[in-house]
């Protein structure tokens, strides 16, 4: 089954998207209204098969999590 | 598959503001004044949490359109006072929930927007976790 996990740290100021179980490039179409509407500074980006990109470093600041 | 992004977050939705609000059940007013230690600003702000207690916090609309905190810095000190009691109790320390249920708020409003069920757990570790399922 497809779902997106959101994760908000203690802070409430940073988030992980972990779309799950979307196949292939949609995971990136799951993410984007909720990054939009989130709206601050990608941390970090990581994907656990080939089909999504891979981007992080832009800010000193990353957080990662663990995908299933 | 999974892909996982990590985001600084900014408020940026009022809407997601109002419901963090509610769920803080500290009223929200707009286009008041917010009181610090010296006493009301001069001017006004588009949205205002009116804490009970010495202490307002604010909204500030900015020139990108995002919207940052106004409030004495004694909301977001470390250290508790009785001054401000009643916004950590009603805000979390350094208004930590006040940014959890904004955030909270924000994936309401597009999990509802994109037809997604939410379901919200907290772990013992501090995270909040949202779950949508279509």
């Amino acid at each position: 089954m497809a779902q997106i996990h959101i994760l908000i740290d203690p802070t409430g100021q940073h988030i992980q998207v972990q779309p799950h179980g979307f196949p292939g490039p949609t995971c990136h179409h799951a993410s984007a209204p909720f990054l939009d509407a989130f709206g601050g500074t990608i941390l970090a980006q990581e994907s656990t098969a080939d089909a999504c990109v891979h981007v992080e470093g832009m800010s000193s600041q990353q957080h990662h999590g663990t995908a299933s | 598959m999974s892909h996982i992004t990590t985001v600084k977050t900014a408020f940026r939705l009022p809407d997601a503001i109002k419901l963090a609000a509610a769920t803080l059940k500290v009223p929200l007013a707009e286009q008041v004044p917010v009181r610090f230690y010296a006493g009301p600003t001069p001017e006004s702000y588009p949205y205002v949490l009116q804490l009970p207690g010495r202490y307002d916090l604010g909204f500030a609309l900015q020139p990108d359109g995002t919207y940052t905190l106004i409030g004495d810095e004694e909301i977001f000190s470390e250290q508790e006072n009785s001054r401000n009691q009643d916004a950590r109790d009603h805000l979390g320390p350094q208004a930590q929930w006040l940014h959890r249920e904004y955030q909270v708020g924000v994936a309401a409003l597009v999990a509802q927007q994109h037809g997604y069920q939410m379901e919200r757990l907290s772990r013992e570790d501090g995270w909040t976790q949202i779950v949508l399922t279509q």
